[in-house]
């Protein structure tokens, strides 16, 4: 595995570039204070909408405020919502997807019944309206994220779940009389859990852009916070000055390529059926 | 016989579904913070008893939870969906004026999907780890990673406002009057007006709008006729055709394509189930009038009327064309019927 991966770093360019820009962003957020230039929210109303500079490398809002700096930060957000959203929602689903397959039968069928009514509504759609239901904070948009999402990793694990559950070492750990609880986390989640791992790692992106969606509809965090999505939302009311939305836009953009990135090649790295040649 | 079976299956099982979503809109209301009465009449309405009466009577506000959800379905099945606090209009006639907007954007952009999401998905299988299935990698990552408000954004930016290349926000240019409502659909509307520089010109508005909100299922179907055409490649029958000696090219589109394209239709359906629901940033800042910037509207004022109009309709469509690709897909692949 760890050989593969080795072999992955020098082969496959996309994977590389992937984990070098996931890196750059989370040592940016984790250093902000380090490297940001000047306070995220203080305005300075005598240098508002300045184009990009040698003091504002990336240019000023319409509050005055260095965009470069509120980018910085900004990645702590996004990083955060999306990171947690993956965490939660992918712990919710591996549990209840593994219990519904696990236990199968009439339990089973209700189950999914259920999470499939939840995704019969589109992602985008079903978090505006937890949201509106429950008003709009960092919180909230995050609660309705996992929401959304949780659905599609019980669906991933159920279906791994029903052909693990099948292999001959857990009707050995059942004729030993182990409890079901027992097997389903001795066994059956163990075993079932890696192609969870990959989805989880592209999901991170998809998160990140909900999460900067929801924000740009004005779903999100509360201003001043710097936060990617309502920086580019910012920006819409001063369509000629590109860089106030341009540069948001390209950390998000940046950050979901790299998750991507990352979540293709470990796709390709367990995936053996993919690694045959044609 | 099997295959009526089999449709009738997925009808009855649309039906369920359907009353569990409605069920889940009624729930999602009833978290509603605070009185649902102040929350859906105006200040005005909130005023005049009579009418607080009445409102609470017509939805059964005054009766047990139960009642009222029995009332909500009764409701619904009337297709009386309530009055838009914010346009003061019946959600239904809303929502009937907004939808062949969202329909023609969102039909334009899957087939735009559809057809290169394809053509590169092939290329890139037939040229597997060249320059140009990196390449076309690539794009198919921008595609599913770039938000796509920021995309919208940057388009309208360059290629409207800086190049004056295509037309931006709106359905028309303003030299056009909006042709007489037949379906809806401008392009078709103009045409039937046999106006045809009225439909180039709805088709240039579409392709804006068009692109941005193809981009993500272009992506999704790029990276999945890749994968699946390169499976097809490597099983017996194709090793077979290929010892006869048949060209690379006509054993791709004669035989492995069949195939290898019955899981895109999956993926070409859900696309365009999204498509619906990704309209509402796409509409938003294109100035569609369509479902999504209804859509975003009502959830900017809080009209839940008009949000639960419209959460209905997306799940609606979205089951819908679900049920058609499963269809479809017992049609197509016998396999799956049999299992």
């Amino acid at each position: 595995m760890l050989r593969s991966l080795k072999k992955m770093f020098k082969s496959n360019y996309l994977f590389t570039l992937g984990v070098i820009i996931c890196l750059a962003w989370i040592i940016a957020a984790i250093l902000a204070p380090a490297i940001a230039p000047y306070d995220p929210v203080v305005q300075d109303l005598t240098a508002r909408l300045q184009p990009p500079s040698a003091q504002h490398w990336f240019g000023t809002d319409n509050f005055g405020r260095d965009i470069f700096s509120r980018v910085i930060y900004g990645g702590r957000y996004s990083l955060l919502a999306g990171c947690l959203t993956v965490v939660i929602a992918g712990a919710i689903g591996t549990f209840y997807g593994a219990i519904a397959g696990y236990v199968g039968g009439q339990v089973d069928n209700v189950m999914m019944r259920l999470s499939e009514m939840i995704l019969s509504f589109p992602s985008l759609i079903l978090a505006m309206i937890i949201n509106a239901v429950m008003g709009s904070n960092l919180f909230n948009t995050m609660f309705a994220l996992i929401i959304v999402a949780w659905p599609t990793y019980a669906r991933m694990m159920r279906s791994v779940v029903l052909s693990v559950k099948e292999n001959e070492y857990v009707t050995a750990s059942e004729a030993l009389g182990a409890s079901k609880m027992r097997i389903l986390m001795k066994e059956v989640i163990p075993n079932s859990i890696s192609s969870v791992l990959i989805m989880a790692t592209t999901d991170i992106g998809n998160q990140i852009l909900m999460f900067s969606t929801l924000s740009f509809l004005g779903l999100g965090s509360a201003p001043p916070t710097p936060e990617w999505g309502m920086m580019v939302s910012d920006g819409v009311d001063y369509f000629n000055k590109f860089w106030v939305a341009g540069f948001p836009g390209l950390a998000i953009f940046t950050m979901a390529v790299g998750a991507n990135f990352i979540g293709d090649g470990l796709r390709d790295l367990l995936d053996p059926k993919l690694r045959k040649q044609f | 016989m099997e295959r009526l079976k089999f449709i009738g299956k997925r009808l009855v099982y649309l039906v369920i579904m359907l009353i569990g979503v409605a069920t889940l809109v009624f729930i999602l209301t009833k978290m509603v913070p605070g009185d649902p009465v102040t929350a859906n009449l105006s200040q005005r309405a909130l005023g005049d008893p009579e009418i607080v009466a009445a409102y609470k009577a017509k939805y059964g506000l005054d009766q047990p939870i139960y009642v009222q959800y029995i009332k909500y379905m009764q409701n619904l099945l009337k297709l009386d969906l309530g009055t838009s606090i914010r346009t003061n209009k019946p959600v239904l006639d809303e929502l009937s004026r907004c939808y062949p907007a969202t329909i023609e954007l969102a039909l334009f952009a899957i087939v735009l999907a559809a057809i290169f999401g394809i053509l590169f998905g092939i290329i890139s299988a037939i040229r597997r780890n060249s320059a140009v299935d990196q390449i076309v990698r690539a794009i198919s990552v921008t595609g599913v990673s770039i938000p796509s408000f920021w995309f919208a954004l940057l388009v309208l930016y360059f290629i409207y406002y800086k190049l004056h290349l295509l037309p931006g926000p709106g359905r028309l240019s303003n030299s056009f009057s909006a042709p007489a409502t037949v379906t809806g659909l401008y392009v078709i509307d103009s045409l039937l007006e046999g106006n045809i520089p009225k439909a180039l010109d709805a088709i240039s508005h579409l392709i804006l709008p068009g692109t941005v909100l193809a981009a993500f299922t272009m992506g999704l179907i790029t990276r999945t006729t890749r994968s699946n055409l390169l499976d097809v490649m490597s099983t017996d029958y194709i090793r077979t055709a290929r010892a006869k000696g048949l060209g690379r090219a006509g054993l791709i589109i004669r035989h492995a394509l069949g195939n290898a394209l019955i899981p895109v239709l999956t993926v070409i359906g859900l696309g365009l189930g999204n498509l619906l629901g990704g309209m509402v940033l796409v509409e938003t800042i294109f100035n569609w009038p369509g479902v999504g910037q209804f859509a975003y509207e009502s959830v900017l004022s809080n009209d839940f009327p008009a949000i639960i109009g419209v959460a209905l309709l997306i799940a609606l469509n979205y089951m819908i064309i679900n049920t058609v690709v499963d269809i479809l897909y017992g049609v197509i692949d016998p396999r799956v019927r049999c299992s």
